[in-house]
């Protein structure tokens, strides 16, 4: 079945960022007796929302829908949900393994202040079940929408013998920025068969991506189906899942006897708690502009931080000429750019997405390698901006950048809780994680992790500096701080509606 | 600038019960905070890159039975090597007197070199450079960012003050170059050669390994046979195969603590006898490819410190030894994203892993983390740049030394 046709059996949070609505809530879920928790997935799959077209008025206008539920697990909770052990044994080592387990930490740089045991929620000592992810509010003053949409589905969870473990709420800025003041969520893939036309009604023909880079039981960009976790057909008397089509697959303790596909139209989701330590990347930003220049002059601050993320704080990237961009995500580097005197190859967008600028490849074959290394993500701020983040972009009034000399944290938490949605999380997550953004060591560099991302300032590995290159000579920072911390994670699987059906039975 | 680096592989017999004993010393070695540990220098004589020792199993000898392996990339001949390594460890005896028949320190050069494998297949990230090279490239880098550790005012100064070189000094040197790469071109020529013949030796069976070689290679799940269960422990992917107890995790310590750059992968599987002699033929094909002259370095796969494949056990089973830069990951996708076709032709002919070993990239995955071991000691010479860097470091080393004035300054700065 192409994918367009399964958009019903598909979770929308997998193909939408649900961009009309403003508010989240994110209720991590423990459960507690399984007929119960069973009966509430029951009475809660035909809420979920799905990816299929919404309904269109007397005018064709679409129905945005208000209030939007989705819903992914851990294995614990699947495991909870007395999934044979055979099932979570086809599940991908990382879920099996979590985020958290210590190798794996080490290498997504989940160390220090950012190990699991100072979590929030996720990890061994804040384990969790279920994450039901809500959206709400259609425009950005309206808070009221998810906080009844929350009570509500608590009300549900707790009627069932569960517990609310713990409760996150995120928003969308009406100026689209994060904490630092930059506008987020710019360069986002498009799936195949799936995202046809842009907001403008025009077909997309750029940043396309196959749908099994983000969906289970399609062809992704190696022309390969991913791998799926399985049921035996024994394990599913109700003949709820489809048959699983892979021929080659199979179970060792099983070898004859068909499977069923729990994975079809499902996917995995990465979940991470993102501090941002505000009043650090400004004062670092400031002290550093004061050693190169002798003088710390706002508008330079905000140049070096330009430099750190690859765009200006409005989103239009650092490129020869961005006016003549039909988007801010429309540009390449190699024709431009190669040698990244305009963005670093350092920069936090060039080594999230290097684009056709992978040395030593050619720019054919670096898109080609970057596109089966991409992420869907779905993220949300929490907490209150540290200072009034559009002055960063009222380039008129120069003198109120001078807030940036006097920043001072306030103790208050803020950050994005961010999810990101990709069918392979080994070859997508961590590989953009590890081997791109805390690589100190990518595309060609020396000792230069992503400078927003990157586990800094460890203690025990060498130092990390941020090279931005410039005539005559490359300027390199002082060691650079931490400037984000994890206090939250895990891995999850968001199943197919199908599959939720096969798990409430 | 050396002709190349060479390597060895010393595989021995462990003396039954005594692999733990032998075990714990490997761990502790240069870990000074272990009572007793042993000491290697390398750094004295500074002519060894990589090395590694690896606890690996002895299949034949019975399920507990195990081998020491001992790998390394060095300059020069093995002789040397192997006499640096006797005098400059701290007690040579307490690794090697685990193993049958070893006969102490005064046969240590002997016995390692009675017990050496030939490499069938070797690849270079640096094909030219000595250890001590790299490390004056790499001082130079360092101490030129020092340098540059100024406000943006004064970059032209320290430009302006950098050593400059008379144009006439710089044309010596240039012509000096000229005549060493020349000489080192012929020579290669030469030592080429016994590769063409060894090549030429296997005859017909050259024409079944083109096949392999010259597949044009899909990928396509439904060629595989992968098993869907992801957990450990590890089970044979075919009659005869041998794989090690759980899926080896294979980065050390100072990899995962981000000390070292540089990984290792030892990888061990069965050849099928009837595909051995074509196996062998890839082998001394792409060795012959990757070392004639003018090949450079391997640019296919920019993570490759080295590589070398080889047969061991009088061709029944194949070793793979790898020194690489960042994951596990990162590096096995770079294989299969670039040479897909080249892999296949590696192991189309190991027990278990059929013929389209790397249409199935998770398959193969699987397959690697099935036959690999993680090693118990692993030193590198330069722990904190990868292949690129000491390329970019060796141009700015250039630059440096043939430096005219402010203008070609910033030429090569650029690779600062």
């Amino acid at each position: 079945m192409p994918v367009e046709d399964a958009k019903s059996d598909i979770q929308g949070f997998i193909t939408s960022a649900y961009g009309h609505t403003y508010s989240s809530a994110y209720l991590f879920i423990r459960i507690s007796d399984l007929a119960q928790a069973k009966s509430w997935l029951t009475d809660i799959v035909p809420l979920v929302q799905t990816a299929a077209s919404w309904p269109k008025d007397e005018n064709g206008e679409k129905i945005k829908p208000e209030r939007m539920l989705n819903i992914a697990f851990t294995m614990q909770g699947l495991r909870t949900l007395q999934l044979s052990q055979n099932v979570l044994n086809s599940f991908p080592a990382e879920m099996q393994e979590g985020m958290e387990e210590p190798s794996r930490a080490k290498l997504l740089g989940d160390v220090g202040s950012s190990s699991s045991e100072y979590w929030q929620i996720g990890g061994e000592k804040n384990p969790f079940d279920i994450v039901v992810l809500l959206n709400a509010g259609l425009t950005p003053d309206d808070d009221t929408t998810i906080k009844t949409y929350v009570e509500e589905i608590s009300q549900g969870v707790e009627s069932h013998g569960m517990s609310i473990v713990h409760l996150e709420w995120g928003y969308r800025r009406a100026d689209d920025k994060e904490h630092f003041g930059f506008l987020d969520g710019v360069s986002q893939p498009k799936i195949k068969g799936i995202h046809k036309r842009n907001a403008d009604g025009e077909d997309i023909k750029a940043n396309i991506v196959e749908a099994g880079e983000f969906i289970l039981g399609y062809k992704n960009q190696y022309g390969l189906k991913p791998s799926v976790p399985a049921v035996p057909v024994d394990e599913d008397p109700h003949d709820i899942l489809p048959s699983l089509e892979n021929p080659g697959a199979r179970y060792l303790q099983y070898n004859d006897k068909p499977l069923k596909d729990f994975g079809m139209n499902g996917s995995y989701v990465v979940y991470r708690k993102l501090k941002q330590d505000v009043a650090t990347f400004w004062n670092y930003l400031k002290d550093e502009i004061a050693r190169l220049d002798g003088t710390a002059a706002p508008e330079r601050i905000v140049w070096l931080a330009s430099k750190f993320v690859g765009r200006y704080p409005d989103g239009t990237p650092l490129v020869p000429n961005p006016e003549k961009l039909k988007s801010l995500n429309s540009f390449l580097f190699a024709a431009d750019d190669p040698d990244g005197l305009h963005c670093p190859f350092g920069s936090h967008i060039r080594r999230s997405n290097p684009r056709d600028v992978f040395y030593p490849t050619p720019p054919d074959i670096s898109l080609d390698t970057v596109d089966k290394h991409r992420l869907m993500r779905r993220g949300r701020v929490f907490g209150d901006a540290l200072f009034d983040l559009s002055l960063l972009d009222d380039k008129s009034n120069a003198e109120a950048l001078d807030i940036l000399l006097n920043l001072e944290d306030d103790g208050q938490e803020r950050g994005v809780n961010f999810f990101a949605v990709n069918a392979n999380i080994q070859m997508q997550f961590e590989f953009i994680q590890d081997s791109w953004a805390s690589n100190p060591h990518f595309n060609s560099m020396y000792q230069n992790k992503d400078p927003l991302m990157g586990d800094h300032d460890t203690g025990y590995q060498p130092g990390s500096y941020m090279h931005i290159p410039h005539d005559p000579v490359r300027i390199r920072t002082s060691d650079l701080p931490r400037f984000i911390h994890l206090s939250g994670g895990a891995y999850l699987f968001m199943p197919s509606i199908t599959a939720l059906r096969f798990l409430a039975r | 600038m050396g002709i190349s680096a060479n390597g060895i592989a010393v595989i021995a017999p462990i003396r039954e019960g005594e692999e733990e004993n032998c075990r714990t010393v490997l761990e502790s070695i240069d870990k000074e905070e272990i009572p007793g540990s042993i000491k290697i220098h390398f750094e004295k004589k500074n002519i060894t890159h990589f090395a590694r020792f690896v606890i690996i199993a002895d299949h034949e000898k019975g399920e507990n039975r195990k081998r020491l392996l001992f790998s390394a990339i060095f300059d020069g001949s093995p002789d040397d090597f192997f006499a640096d390594m006797r005098d400059n460890t701290t007690d040579i005896d307490a690794i090697w007197s685990h193993c049958e028949g070893y006969p102490g320190k005064s046969g240590y050069v002997q016995f390692m070199k009675d017990h050496n494998n030939p490499t069938g297949t070797f690849l270079r990230g640096h094909k030219h450079e000595t250890v001590k090279e790299i490390q004056s490239y790499l001082k130079l880098r360092d101490k030129l960012c020092q340098q540059f550790n100024v406000s943006l005012s004064d970059y032209n100064k320290v430009i302006g003050d950098l050593p400059t070189h008379s144009a006439m000094e710089i044309f010596i040197k240039r012509l000096g170059s000229g005549i060493r790469f020349t000489g080192r071109t012929l020579l290669q020529l030469v030592m080429a050669l016994p590769r063409v013949v060894k090549l030429l030796s296997y005859g017909t069976a050259i024409l079944d390994a083109a096949k392999f070689l010259n597949d044009p290679l899909t990928l396509e799940r439904d060629y595989s046979d992968s098993s869907i269960d992801r957990s450990p422990p590890c089970r044979e992917f075919g009659e005869g195969d041998e794989v090690v107890p759980f899926k080896e995790n294979d980065a050390t310590e100072d990899f995962l603590n981000r000390k070292m750059v540089q990984n290792q992968m030892t990888v061990i599987s069965v050849n099928d006898p009837k595909t051995l002699k074509v196996a062998q033929v890839v082998q001394a094909y792409i060795d012959l490819l990757a070392n004639l002259p003018f090949v450079a370095r391997n640019s296919i796969i920019p993570t490759i410190h080295f590589g070398r494949w080889m047969m061991i056990d009088n061709g029944k089973r194949m070793l793979f030894l790898s020194n690489y830069d960042g994951n596990w990951q990162t590096y096995i996708g770079d294989f299969v994203d670039k040479a897909a076709a080249g892999l296949n032709a590696f192991w189309a002919g190991s027990i278990g892993w059929s013929y389209a070993t790397t249409r199935d990239i998770e398959l193969f995955k699987e397959g690697i983390r099935c036959h690999q071991t993680r090693a118990s000691y692993f030193y590198c010479a330069y722990p904190g740049a990868t292949v690129v860097n000491v390329i970019q470091a060796k141009q700015l080393y250039d630059g440096y030394h043939h430096n005219l004035d402010a203008n070609t300054a910033k030429e090569w700065l650029k690779h600062l």
